[in-house]
């Protein structure tokens, strides 16, 4: 049976409202996988989601890339190669800590959590395995250090970029079968019907 | 008074996924089964086609349920896999899915893609299923037809 973990690494002292961080998204598999699909949940009130860098990140097409909403980071994309192993590096989350984070909080206070951690695996039928994702949790603490990252950032792969060409492609070819051909169709018959008027009135 | 028994479309003794060497239909017939293709029941004549009685006339034809399923593919040319063996088989896309909706469940989502990723840089004969370009490879232009695809949930 396969089995899989998809889990977030940080800072593990407290830090200070305000800071920036940046957490290490992980992946590890004992069976090859070649797509996966997160959705991590954070406090919105309590953190700012700033984006997702994918330096040296183990995944070549990225189909959602941090979309964020509502506290929600959907994270869904494929690996060419397939991935099997320990801390596959899927990215890295950054967040800024809220200032209104109360004046002595309790450590623990923001907890970053995964509503979804499915990986699948490259064996042609699309298996899905739910890889065990634990709570991750932040803390924060006034008169704990201020932490600052530099801000994310995301590269398109080059497996991104020519799908990005090839469905501009294949629009464009939708397009031609859509409208071009029936307007030559139309041309045709309407040439026709002139030539078909022309000889008749001859 | 007329009965119609079975009214099954019926296009011919063989077609892309099989060929049926002597079309009869056994009467009263229970479930078998083959590598290509299921046949549940039927109860029936004994050869395909019309026949009359007094009291009724009946159309009979191969009933045949699009249970078709790809076996696990081998490796042998293998190029965006690995893993795999002893995966169970999936519909045949092309039936009654969508484009790119391989599994079949009326949505082109990561499931797709990673059955997809399975076949990359692979050009034999047991992409033809896969091969959205029709082009005899699977490279990035058919996830490139994929995503174009692709629900937006």
């Amino acid at each position: 049976m396969s089995t899989a973990k998809i889990y977030l690494e940080g800072p593990k002292d407290s830090i200070a409202p305000s800071s920036t961080v940046s957490l290490n998204l992980y992946l590890n598999t004992d069976t090859p996988v070649n797509a996966f699909d997160i959705l991590i949940s954070y406090p919105k009130e309590k953190a700012t989601f700033l984006g997702l860098d994918n330096e040296d990140s183990i995944v070549d097409i990225w189909q959602k890339k941090g979309d964020s909403a509502q506290g929600k980071i959907d994270l869904s994309g494929g690996i060419l190669q397939s991935y099997s192993g320990n801390r596959g590096l899927v990215g890295k989350i950054s967040f800024k800590v809220s200032q209104n984070v109360r004046e002595n909080v309790r450590p623990e206070d923001i907890k970053i959590a995964f509503e979804k951690s499915e990986v699948y695996l490259a064996d042609g039928a699309g298996t899905r395995v739910i890889a065990t994702s634990p709570t991750f949790n932040l803390k924060v603490e006034s008169g704990a250090q201020i932490l600052s990252t530099p801000p994310p950032t995301f590269e398109p792969t080059p497996s991104d970029l020519a799908i990005a060409e090839g469905v501009q492609d294949y629009k464009s070819d939708i397009r031609t079968e859509q409208l071009v051909l029936p307007a030559l169709g139309l041309l045709v018959l309407l040439i026709l019907v002139f030539y078909l008027i022309k000889r008749y009135n001859k | 008074m007329s009965l119609v028994l079975f009214s099954v479309a019926y296009a011919g003794p063989s077609s892309l996924n099989f060929e049926l060497e002597n079309p009869i239909i056994v009467e009263g017939g229970g479930e078998s089964t083959s590598l290509n293709f299921k046949y549940l029941s039927t109860t029936s004549q004994l050869t395909q086609g019309q026949s009359t009685s007094l009291n009724f006339g009946e159309n009979a034809g191969f009933l045949y349920f699009p249970f078709i399923t790809v076996p696990p593919p081998d490796d042998e040319g293998g190029g965006g896999g690995g893993g795999g063996g002893g995966s169970p088989g999936y519909p045949i896309p092309g039936l009654n899915c969508r484009i790119a909706d391989f599994n079949c469940d009326g949505k082109v989502n990561i499931l797709d893609l990673s059955i997809l990723l399975y076949y990359l840089h692979r050009a034999d004969t047991k992409i033809a299923p896969f091969d959205l370009k029709k082009d005899g490879v699977i490279d990035l232009g058919d996830i490139s037809i994929m995503f174009y695809y692709w629900d937006k949930e």
